[in-house]
């Protein structure tokens, strides 16, 4: 919890909740700059650091596909299948 | 530095707020919202008065209530306290009219050292973007919260 002082010397704002205005969350108060903000965007585009990549990768399937983690993979495959789990430590049984 | 700004009010996603500027003009409800413009966490700021008959917004009316500074100071606020919540998103913000960007751009430009340590600011200059510069006619603006 923020203390006093640091609630005085914030940047941001000690906001009051009204409840009321979230039905205006759903209500485009100004079509017209809405539409000529996306014209812009459309036209433009967004600075390099703040547009997202076209295809969002997902981690996991990266590594699935990744020749290390295959390679290690198969070397524990190969492990297990020889010493089962007889080479593995006792805490790890 | 603390500058003065209004209470802001706003539903409890943080997208659409309300103050109330004071000034020789009597009382003027105005209001902010962030509006998604893409799934790649993109909103759009926007603010304007409220017409007290019909309850609309007008984000072209100059209701010259002595406040400006007030007002652009309470926006910032906003944005922060908008950014505390959306911590990954991307702000653009773009005038009504030319006369507006303008304002936008000398706000800017006037509190940019005491915003620069906690956004990265982008100024479109036609059909590219680069890094905020003060005094070059940008015709819209993109921030992003830098992440400590």
């Amino acid at each position: 919890m923020k203390t006093i002082e640091e609630l005085n010397t914030s940047k941001v704002p000690i906001v009051i909740i009204d409840k009321s205005l979230d039905e205006l969350n759903d209500v485009v108060l100004f079509p017209e700059k809405v539409e000529k903000a996306k014209e812009v965007i459309a036209k433009v585009g967004l600075p390099k650091k703040i547009a997202l990549p076209q295809t969002s990768v997902s981690p996991i399937t990266d590594h699935g596909n990744d020749p290390f983690v295959v390679k290690k993979v198969e070397e524990a495959k190969s492990f297990f299948q020889k010493n089962g789990l007889n080479g593995l430590p006792k805490s790890v049984k | 530095m603390q500058l003065p700004k209004y209470q802001l009010k706003s539903g409890r996603e943080l997208l659409s707020y309300e103050f109330i500027s004071q000034g020789p003009k009597g009382l003027i409800e105005k209001r902010i919202q962030f509006t998604l413009l893409n799934q790649e966490e993109v909103y759009n700021l926007a603010f304007g008065d409220k017409d007290p008959i019909t309850g609309e917004i007008d984000d072209l009316v100059v209701s010259n209530n002595g406040d400006s500074e007030k007002v652009l100071s309470t926006v910032v606020s906003a944005v922060y306290a908008f950014c505390d919540k959306h911590p990954e998103a991307s702000i653009f913000a773009l005038g009504s009219t030319p006369a507006r960007t303008r304002l936008y751009r000398i706000g800017l430009a006037k509190y940019f050292d005491e915003i620069k340590d906690d956004f990265e600011i982008y100024g479109q200059l036609e059909d590219q973007w680069e890094l905020f510069e003060k005094g070059k006619e940008y015709l819209a603006f993109l921030a992003q919260r830098k992440l400590s």
